[in-house]
C-alpha cells in the first residue's frame, strides 16, 4: 500500500445489556486517506467511532492511533491525543449559549496562551475556510442545519488536527447541501492534509469523499478496501446495499 | 536571498528558534499552536524598542507552519504597521507560501464587519432589541388578543366547543386548593407575627383590620397571581412552544384558523374569568387563617372578628382586589403565550421559555401591583 496506517482496530469487540454489538471488529484508515464507515443501520458504525474517541472503553481488542494504544493511556496522555482530533458530531454540536465566533474560538482559548485577537483571527479565518465568516456574532439557534454543520466543521479543524471524525455529516442535509459539505470536506482535505474517518449511510456521499470503504454488517467488518473494489465486490451484502441505493 | 551571519544564533535564543538580526527577523524550524504563543510574546518585546524604518520577516529558514504560525506572523506584520513599520514577509518556502495563503487573515472589511461592538454601543444595541423583539412584540399580541377576545365574546365559532371551560379548569379550578391552603397559611403567619406587636401597644382588635385589609386588597391577589403564573403561567408557554415546535400552530394557519382565536383567546377568557373567584376564595381563606391567629393568640373570638371585619372592610378594598386579580390574569395569559410564541430551538428551546415565562409573569405582576398599589391608594 505504501501508505502509513493512522488508525489500526485489532480484534475489537463489544456488547451493551448482554448483546454483542461489535464482533471481532479489525481494519486500518492510512494517512491522508478518507475511509468511511459504511454499513446499514445498527450495523455498529458509530459504536466504532465511539471507541476509537475513547468515548467507550476498549473490553476486547486494541485501538492504535498514531500507533500509540488508546487503551493504554493516562489521562493527559489521552487530552494530548484529543488534540491531534477534530470531531464533527451528527447534531453539530455547538454550544447553544455562545455565538458561532466564541464556539469556533473556545478549544483556541482553552488549550492555547495565543492572545485573545490572535484567537479572534483564528477563528474567523477558520470560519472564512467554510464561507461563514459572516455569522461569527451569530448564535446557534439563528443558523439554518446546513451551516451549523459547516460551523461544526469549522469548530473541528480550528486546531489544525491531522484527524478529522465525522459522525454522519449528511444527516437530515439535502441533496444539495449534502454535495456541498462534501465538497468542503474533500476540499479541506487537500488544504489541510488530514485523514479523515467518515461514518455515514448516504451512497452519493461515500462516492465523492471516500479513498477507502470499511463495509460492517451486524457487528462485522465483511468489506475492506477502495470505492471501485466495493463496486465490483461480489459479497451478498455490499451488492445489496448497492443495489438498493440504485448505485450500480 | 540573505543569509543570517552566525546560524548558532538560533540556539542561543533560550532555545527558542528565531532569531533578529539588523532589520531581519530570521525563524527557524516550525511556528505552530504550541510555539506561537510563546514567539509573539517574546518577539514582541524584543521589537519594542525597534525604530527602523522597515522589518524583514525571513521564513528561508522555516519549514512547519500551521495556522496558529500564520496567524501569529500577519499579527505582528500588523502591529509593526500600526507602529509606522513597513514589513516584509521573504524567503518562503513553497509548502510556507501555501499556507501563508491558506490561512491568510480574512480582509479588513469583513474583521471589521463583525467585530464586537463597543461597550457603549452594545448596550445601545440591546435595548433596541429589547424594545423592538420584546417590548413591540408583546404590546402588539396583547392588542390582537384583546381585539380577538372582544370580537369573539359571541362567536362561538371561532373555537372549539367547550374550550374556554377546558381552559377555566386548567387554569383555574384546579389551582383553587393550592391557592386556599398557601392563603391560609400565609393569613395565619401574617396575623401571628403581628399579634405580638398588637398586644404591647394593647390594640389587639386592630389585628381584624390589619389582616382583612392586607389580604383583600395586597396579599390575596398577588399571591394568587404569582401561585397562577408559576402553576398555569408556564403550562400555557409550554403548551404553545410545543405547539410551535411540531408545527401545529403553523397547521391551524395553513387551516385557514388563527392561532391567537384558537390558542391564546380561550385560555385568555379562562383566565380571565376564573381568577376574581380565585381571588375571593383566597381572600376568605387567608381571613380565615387570621381569624384562627387571632382566636388562639389574641383571644379574639369568631363573633368579635366579624363584627370588627364588618367595619374595617371598605367596598374599595374588595373591588381592588377584583381588578387586581383581573389584570393580573391577563397578564400570566399573554407572557405565558408570548414567551410559547418565542421558542426557536426545538424541544429544549420549550424548556427554555418556560422557565423565563414564568419569572417575567411574576415580574411584570409584581411592577403591575406596584403601579396599581399607586393608583388604589
Amino acid at each position: 500500500m505504501g501508505l502509513n496506517k493512522i488508525i489500526e482496530v485489532e480484534g475489537l469487540s463489544a456488547s451493551f445489556d448482554s448483546k454483542e454489538i461489535l464482533s471481532g471488529i479489525s481494519f486500518s484508515a492510512y494517512d491522508k486517506q478518507t475511509t468511511v464507515l459504511l454499513g446499514g443501520s445498527g450495523s455498529g458504525k458509530t459504536t466504532i467511532l465511539r471507541h476509537i474517541l475513547g468515548l467507550h472503553s476498549v473490553k476486547n481488542g486494541t485501538i492504535k492511533i498514531s500507533g500509540k494504544d488508546i487503551t493504554r493511556l493516562e489521562e493527559n496522555e489521552q487530552t494530548q491525543l484529543y488534540l491531534q482530533m477534530g470531531v464533527f458530531y451528527q447534531t453539530g454540536g455547538l454550544f447553544s449559549s455562545l455565538t458561532v465566533g466564541e464556539n469556533v474560538a473556545l478549544p483556541l482559548e482553552q488549550h492555547t496562551d495565543l492572545p485573545d485577537e490572535i484567537i479572534y483571527d483564528i477563528a474567523l479565518q477558520k470560519l472564512s475556510l467554510v464561507n461563514l465568516e459572516h455569522t461569527y456574532q451569530m448564535y446557534p439557534s439563528q443558523l439554518s442545519g446546513g451551516m451549523s454543520k459547516r460551523v461544526a466543521l469549522a469548530r473541528a479543524i480550528v486546531m489544525d488536527p491531522p484527524m478529522l471524525f465525522c459522525d454522519e455529516p449528511g444527516a437530515g442535509l439535502d441533496p444539495v447541501s449534502l454535495a456541498a459539505l462534501d465538497e468542503l470536506i474533500n476540499h479541506l482535505k487537500k488544504q489541510l492534509g488530514m485523514s479523515i474517518i467518515i461514518v455515514t449511510h448516504e451512497v452519493s456521499s461515500i462516492m465523492r469523499i471516500a479513498d477507502r470503504i470499511v463495509f460492517l454488517d451486524e457487528g462485522k467488518v465483511i468489506f475492506e478496501g477502495t470505492v471501485s473494489e466495493a463496486l465490483s465486490s461480489n459479497k451478498d451484502a455490499l451488492i445489496n446495499f448497492f443495489d438498493k441505493s440504485k448505485v450500480k | 536571498m540573505k543569509s543570517i551571519k552566525d546560524p548558532d544564533k538560533f540556539n542561543k535564543r533560550d532555545g527558542f528558534n528565531y532569531n533578529l538580526e539588523e532589520n531581519t527577523l530570521f525563524i527557524k524550524d516550525s511556528l505552530d499552536f504550541s510555539q506561537s504563543a510563546r514567539f509573539i510574546t517574546l518577539i514582541l518585546k524584543d521589537l519594542k524598542k525597534y525604530k527602523g524604518p522597515e522589518l524583514r520577516i525571513d521564513l528561508s529558514y522555516l519549514t512547519k507552519i500551521d495556522s496558529a504560525g500564520v496567524t501569529t506572523i500577519y499579527y505582528l506584520k500588523r502591529k509593526l504597521e500600526e507602529k509606522g513599520i513597513e514589513v516584509k514577509i521573504e524567503n518562503a518556502s513553497k509548502t510556507v507560501k501555501e499556507k501563508l495563503e491558506l490561512f491568510k487573515t480574512p480582509e479588513e472589511s469583513i474583521i471589521q464587519s463583525v467585530k464586537k461592538a463597543s461597550f457603549v454601543e452594545s448596550i445601545g444595541k440591546q435595548i433596541l432589541y429589547i424594545l423592538k423583539f420584546y417590548v413591540f412584540e408583546f404590546l402588539v399580541l396583547a392588542a390582537d388578543v384583546f381585539y380577538w377576545s372582544f370580537n369573539d365574546l359571541f362567536v362561538l365559532k371561532a373555537r372549539r366547543r367547550g374550550e374556554v371551560v377546558n381552559q377555566a379548569v386548567l387554569i383555574g379550578v384546579n389551582a383553587t386548593l393550592i391557592v386556599i391552603i398557601m392563603t391560609f397559611i400565609i393569613g395565619l403567619v401574617l396575623a401571628l407575627q403581628s399579634s405580638a406587636q398588637l398586644r404591647n401597644f394593647g390594640a389587639n382588635i386592630f389585628i381584624v383590620d390589619l389582616t382583612v385589609i392586607a389580604m383583600m386588597a395586597q396579599m390575596g391577589p398577588l399571591i394568587t397571581a404569582i401561585l397562577v403564573a408559576g402553576r398555569s403561567g408556564s403550562a400555557i408557554a409550554a403548551e404553545i412552544a410545543t405547539m410551535k415546535v411540531t408545527s401545529e400552530l403553523d397547521a391551524l394557519k395553513t387551516m385557514g384558523l388563527n392561532p391567537i382565536r384558537f390558542v391564546i383567546v380561550p385560555k385568555m377568557y379562562g383566565a380571565l374569568f376564573t381568577m376574581p373567584f380565585l381571588v375571593i376564595l383566597a381572600n376568605v381563606a387567608g381571613i380565615a387563617g387570621g381569624m384562627v391567629a387571632a382566636n388562639i393568640f389574641l383571644d379574639i373570638t369568631p363573633e368579635v372578628f366579624f363584627n370588627r371585619m364588618g367595619k374595617a372592610l371598605q367596598n374599595k378594598d374588595i373591588i381592588t382586589g377584583v381588578i387586581k386579580s383581573v389584570v393580573y390574569g391577563g397578564i400570566i395569559v399573554l407572557t405565558g403565550s408570548f414567551y410559547g410564541l418565542k421558542v426557536k430551538e426545538g424541544a429544549e428551546g420549550v424548556g427554555k421559555v418556560t422557565t423565563i415565562a414564568v419569572v417575567a409573569s411574576v415580574s411584570l405582576v409584581i411592577i403591575a401591583d406596584s403601579i396599581m398599589g399607586l393608583i388604589f391608594y
